[in-house]
C-alpha cells in the first residue's frame, strides 16, 4: 500500500502473501471517471503543479511559484507549468455469496480472493471501496466505503471468514440499487457465477456509462466449464435443493457445453448491452500467476507487478 | 457343435435378468450442482430416451460368466471326434444302460453330429439284445435322423456288439465308416468283427445292481437265486428285499467290498406269482436296482375262435403261448386248450378251462341286450387285470349291456356300462370283453396286449390244465410286465454291462467352459478388489466438483 505499512498476515486466509499483497499495490483498476476528492489516482483535471506534464497560459490569479520561467524567457508569453490532480475513485465491489457459489470450494475461494485482491488494490490507491455480499448477508455492513490500511485489512479479515447464504433469492437489481445509492460515479465489479442472476439486464441498466463503469467477473470451477460426470446422477440445486434424475453420457456432457456457450454468448452480449466488461475465469487458475495477468491483458488492470 | 443337456441352454434366458439387474443397480449417484439450470435446459430439449444397458465391463463379465456355465450345463461337445465327408453306418447303443441319466441324450447328440458331418449314404442301427437294421442306404441322412428321433432306450438289459457289427457291415458300403456309439459298459467285439469305431458317452458311476437273478425248481419248492454285485469304487452298504405278490416276505443287509458280488437263496411259496427283488442302494443307476420274476407259465395251450387280428396277434405274443385258430364252429371241445378265446358270438357249448368271450352278441348263453353303444373308460379298478396300465380316456366301441351273473366282478367300468366282467363258472374262469377291441383305439394302446395277456394269465390260472414249471426247467426273468416288450424276455444282465468304466464319451467342452467362467469370476475379484484400492484413495466429495477436479 502506497505509504502504507505492510499488513503481516492480512490475507493469510486468503492464501496471500506480502510479496503478492506488495505486487497488488502496484497495480489499479483501470477506471473512466474518478471523482472530485483527493486521492491517489492522477484524475483528469490540470492544475498548476510542481511536477508538469503540460503548460498553459498564465491566468491571473495562478499561483506564481509555478510560472515557467524559462518558458517565459524564449516566448512573448508566460507559461504555467501545470500537472493532474491526484483524485480517488468510487469502487464498488459486489461479491455473489449464495450457495451456489460455495458447493465448490474452489470456486469460492477463488471469488473471495479476486474480490480481496481488487479491493486491495484499490485501498492502496486511496480509492474509495465498498464491498456488497449478496444475498443480504448476517453479517454485512451497509455498502458504505472504505479508505486506508485500516479498512483494507479488515475487508481482507471479512473476506477470509466469509460463509455462504442461503437464500431463495439472488437477484443483483436490489443490491447494485444498494451499493451505488448516492455515489457520483465509478466503478462497480460484479464477481458471480452469474448462473441465477436473471435480472442482469434490469440491474446493469442502474450503472449507466459515463458516470458508473461495470465490470462482471464470472468465476466458474472446472466442473462447470466442462463437467466430467458419466452415467446416472441425482442433482441437487445447490440452492434450492431441487433434484432432478438424468443419466450423462458423451452427447449429454456436448449438450451442456453448447449450452454454456449459448449462456456465456448471451452474458456477453447484456453485458456490451450495457457498456460494461465482461470475464470469465476459471477458478482453477491462480490468481497471482493466471487471473491477474489476464486482467492485465484485458487492460482492466493497470500498473507492472 | 451339439449338447448333451440342451435344455440347460435355457438358462441362457437369465441373461436378461443380469441385465436388468445391472439397471436396477444404476441407481442414480446424489450429486450438489452448483445450479440445475443449464441441465434442465437440456432436459427440455433433450426427447426422452430409453434407458441404455451400459456396456460396462462388469456387466460383459456377468454375462460372459452366466453364458458360459449356461453351455457348460448343456454339455456341448465338439466336432473333434468325426471325420467330416464319410459315408457312415451309426451303432446306437440302447441297451438298458443307456438309461443312465444323460448318457442317452449325449449319444444321440453325438449320432447328430455324426450324421450331419458324413456324406453320401448313411446308416443306423439299433443295438440292444436284438439289433436291427433302422435305416440304410439313405442318402441324405434325412431317414436317419429321423429315426434317430424315434428311437429310445431299451428297458432290456444286454447289447449284441457283434451281430450289430455284422447287420453294420452287412448295410455299409464299401469304406464306409461303422461308429459305435455306446457307454462305458460297452464290451469289446470279438475277433473277425468288422472294424469300427468306438464312441463313448457318458462317465463312469457308482453303482450297486442287481447282476443276476434266477427262479427254479428245486428240492420239491420255488427258489429264488440272486446275485448283487458293487461296481463302486469303495465299499457299500445296502438292503435286499424280497417282494411276492406285493408282500415283503424277507430281506437282508449286505455290505459289499468294491467289486465283490454276494449270493443269496429264498424258498419261495408254490403259489408265487410275481416276485420282486429290491435293492436299497441308492445308487446313480437305479435300474439294476429292481428285478421282478415271474414262473413262466409254460406250454399256455390257447385256442382263437373268430376274427380279431388285434387279439390274435396279442396272444401270438404271449411267452410260450401255443395259439391255435380254429373256427367258431369246430373249436376242441378236449382237455387240450387251457384257454378258449371266442370273438363274436359266445359257444352254447363252453370248452373245459378259462373261456374268454369277446364282444360277444345276443343269442348265445349270455344275456346280452341293448344296441352297442361307446363309453368312456372311467374306473380301470384296482384289480391285477388293469393295475398300471393306462386306460385313462380310452373310448371303447360296441359295448353292450349283460347281465352279470352272481359273483361276477367288473374289471372295467366306463360311464356308460362294464366294459369287462370276471366270475368262476363250472367249467373255469371266465372273463368277457364285451366290446370291440379291434376299434375305438384300444389295439393302439401298449396296454392292450398287457391286458390280453393277463388276462390270460388269470383264466389260465383257474384252468384244468396248467403245468407247473418242472424242476430244473429254465424260468423267465423279466422287468415288470407293465414296462417290457412281450417278446422281450430278459437274459438276465451281464455284470459286464453294469460295471462303470471310468472311460468318459467324446470330447466334452464344458470343463473348458466352466474353467473359462471361474477365470472370469477371478479376473472380477482382482478388479473389484482394484476399485476398492481406489475407492480409499479417492478423496471425499460428493459435490460435482470434486469428482470432476
Amino acid at each position: 500500500m502506497r505509504g502504507a505499512e505492510s499488513a503481516p498476515g492480512a490475507g493469510a486466509d486468503l492464501a496471500f502473501d506480502e510479496a503478492f499483497l506488495r505486487r497488488l499495490e502496484r497495480m489499479s483498476l483501470r477506471l473512466g471517471r474518478v471523482s472530485q476528492t483527493v486521492g491517489g489516482r492522477p484524475g483528469s483535471r490540470r492544475v498548476p503543479a510542481a511536477d508538469f506534464i503540460d503548460h498553459r497560459p498564465y491566468s491571473p490569479g495562478d499561483d506564481l511559484r509555478h510560472i515557467d520561467w524559462n518558458a517565459a524567457a524564449r516566448h512573448d508569453e508566460v507559461f504555467v507549468k501545470v500537472g493532474r490532480v491526484m483524485q480517488s475513485a468510487d469502487v464498488q465491489l459486489v461479491l455473489d455469496a449464495s450457495l451456489s457459489m460455495a458447493v465448490l470450494p474452489l470456486k469460492w475461494q477463488r471469488a473471495r480472493q479476486l474480490a480481496a485482491a481488487l479491493g486491495w488494490m484499490s485501498l492502496a490507491h486511496g480509492d474509495r471501496v465498498g464491498l456488497t455480499v449478496f444475498p443480504q448477508h448476517p453479517d454485512d455492513a451497509p455498502a458504505g466505503a472504505s479508505r486506508g490500511i485500516g479498512p483494507a485489512r479488515e475487508m481482507l479479515r471479512r473476506l477470509a471468514r466469509l460463509e455462504p447464504v442461503p437464500s431463495e433469492s439472488t437477484a443483483l437489481t436490489p443490491v447494485l440499487e444498494r451499493s451505488i445509492r448516492g455515489r457520483p460515479g465509478g466503478l462497480v465489479v460484479v464477481i458471480s457465477d452469474f448462473w441465477l442472476v436473471d435480472d442482469l439486464d434490469r440491474a446493469l441498466a442502474l450503472a449507466p456509462l459515463p458516470r458508473w463503469n461495470l465490470l462482471l467477473l464470472q468465476v466458474l470451477d472446472p466442473a462447470e466449464l466442462r463437467p466430467e460426470l458419466d452415467g446416472a446422477f441425482e442433482l441437487i440445486d445447490a440452492e434450492s435443493g431441487a433434484r432432478r434424475s438424468l443419466n450423462v453420457d458423451a452427447a449429454m456432457r456436448a449438450a451442456y457445453r453448447q449450452a454454456l456457450l449459448r449462456r456465456l454468448e448471451l452474458l456477453g452480449r447484456v453485458a456490451s448491452r450495457h457498456g460494461a466488461s465482461h470475464s470469465l475465469l476459471p477458478a482453477s487458475w491462480s490468481i497471482e500467476q493466471a487471473i491477474i495477468p489476464y486482467l492485465q491483458r484485458r487492460a482492466i488492470l493497470e500498473g507492472r507487478a | 457343435m451339439s449338447f448333451g443337456y440342451p435344455l440347460a441352454l435355457v438358462l441362457l434366458a437369465g441373461l436378461p435378468i443380469i441385465v436388468w439387474l445391472h439397471l436396477r443397480r444404476r441407481r442414480p449417484r446424489p450429486m450438489r450442482v452448483p445450479s440445475l439450470s443449464p441441465w434442465l435446459s437440456l432436459l427440455a430439449a433433450t426427447p426422452p430416451r430409453r434407458q441404455r444397458v451400459p456396456p460396462t465391463l462388469l456387466l460383459l463379465l456377468h454375462l460372459a460368466v452366466a453364458a458360459s456355465l449356461a453351455l457348460a450345463a448343456a454339455c456341448p461337445r465338439g466336432f473333434g471326434g468325426a471325420d467330416p465327408a464319410r459315408e457312415r453306418v451309426l451303432v446306437l447303443d440302447r441297451s438298458a444302460s443307456m438309461r443312465v441319466a444323460g448318457r442317452w441324450s449325449e449319444a444321440r447328440a453325438l449320432a447328430r453330429d455324426l450324421l450331419a458331418t458324413s456324406s453320401g449314404e448313411v446308416g443306423v442301427v439299433a443295438m440292444d439284445a436284438r439289433p436291427r437294421v433302422l435305416v440304410a442306404g439313405d442318402p441324405d441322412g434325412r431317414a436317419a435322423r429321423a429315426a434317430l428321433e424315434r428311437l429310445a432306450p431299451s428297458i432290456e438289459a444286454g447289447a449284441n456288439l457283434d451281430q450289430a457289427l455284422a447287420l453294420a457291415a452287412a448295410v455299409a458300403r464299401p469304406g464306409a465308416e461303422i461308429v459305435v456309439i455306446g457307454d462305458p459298459g460297452l464290451g469289446r467285439p470279438s475277433a473277425g468283427a468288422p472294424p469300427a469305431r468306438f464312441e463313448r458317452v457318458g462317465s463312469a458311476v457308482d453303482n450297486l445292481g442287481l447282476s443276476d437273478a434266477a427262479l427254479r425248481q428245486a428240492a420239491g419248492g420255488l427258489w429264488l437265486f440272486a446275485r448283487a454285485s458293487s461296481f463302486a469304487d469303495q465299499a457299500r452298504e445296502a438292503r435286499l428285499g424280497l417282494w411276492v405278490d406285493g408282500s415283503e416276505i424277507a430281506s437282508r443287509e449286505l455290505t459289499l467290498a468294491p467289486g465283490e458280488s454276494q449270493d443269496a437263496a429264498w424258498s419261495l411259496p408254490p403259489s408265487a406269482r410275481e416276485v420282486t427283488l429290491a435293492l436299497d442302494a441308492g445308487d446313480a443307476w437305479p435300474d439294476d436296482d429292481r428285478r421282478q420274476l415271474r414262473p413262466e407259465l409254460p406250454g399256455t395251450r390257447i385256442q382263437l375262435a373268430g376274427e380279431s387280428p388285434a387279439l390274435a396277434r396279442a396272444l401270438a405274443a404271449l411267452p410260450g403261448a401255443t395259439l391255435a385258430r380254429v373256427g367258431l364252429g369246430d373249436y376242441r371241445t378236449d382237455a387240450w386248450p387251457q384257454v378258449s378265446v371266442f370273438v363274436g358270438p359266445a359257444p352254447l357249448d363252453p370248452p373245459p378251462g378259462g373261456l374268454l368271450l369277446v364282444r360277444p352278441e345276443p343269442g348265445g348263453p349270455l344275456a346280452i341286450a341293448g344296441e352297442p353303444r361307446n363309453g368312456r373308460v372311467v374306473d380301470a379298478g384296482t384289480g391285477r387285470l388293469a393295475e398300471g396300465l393306462d386306460l385313462s380316456g380310452l373310448n371303447l366301441v360296441g359295448l353292450r349291456a349283460m347281465e352279470a351273473p352272481a359273483g361276477a366282478e367288473v374289471l372295467l367300468q366306463t360311464d356308460s356300462l362294464p366294459a369287462i366282467l370276471a366270475w368262476s363258472g363250472p367249467t373255469g374262469r371266465v372273463m368277457v370283453m364285451a366290446f370291440d377291441p379291434e376299434r375305438g383305439g384300444l389295439m393302439d394302446r401298449l396296454a392292450f396286449p398287457l391286458l390280453v395277456a393277463r388276462a390270460v394269465a388269470w383264466l389260465a390260472e383257474g384252468g384244468t390244465g396248467g403245468a407247473e414249471p418242472s424242476v430244473g426247467e429254465a424260468v423267465a426273468m423279466a422287468p415288470p410286465l407293465a414296462e417290457q416288450d412281450l417278446r422281450g424276455a430278459a437274459e438276465g444282465w451281464p455284470a459286464d454291462r453294469a460295471r462303470p468304466l471310468a472311460v468318459p464319451g467324446g470330447r466334452p467342452l464344458w470343463p473348458w467352459l466352466a474353467g473359462l467362467a471361474l477365470l472370469l469370476l477371478m479376473i472380477e475379484g482382482a478388479w473389484r478388489a482394484g476399485l476398492l484400492g481406489a475407492a480409499r484413495r479417492r478423496t471425499r466429495g460428493e459435490a460435482m466438483g470434486s469428482g470432476a477436479a
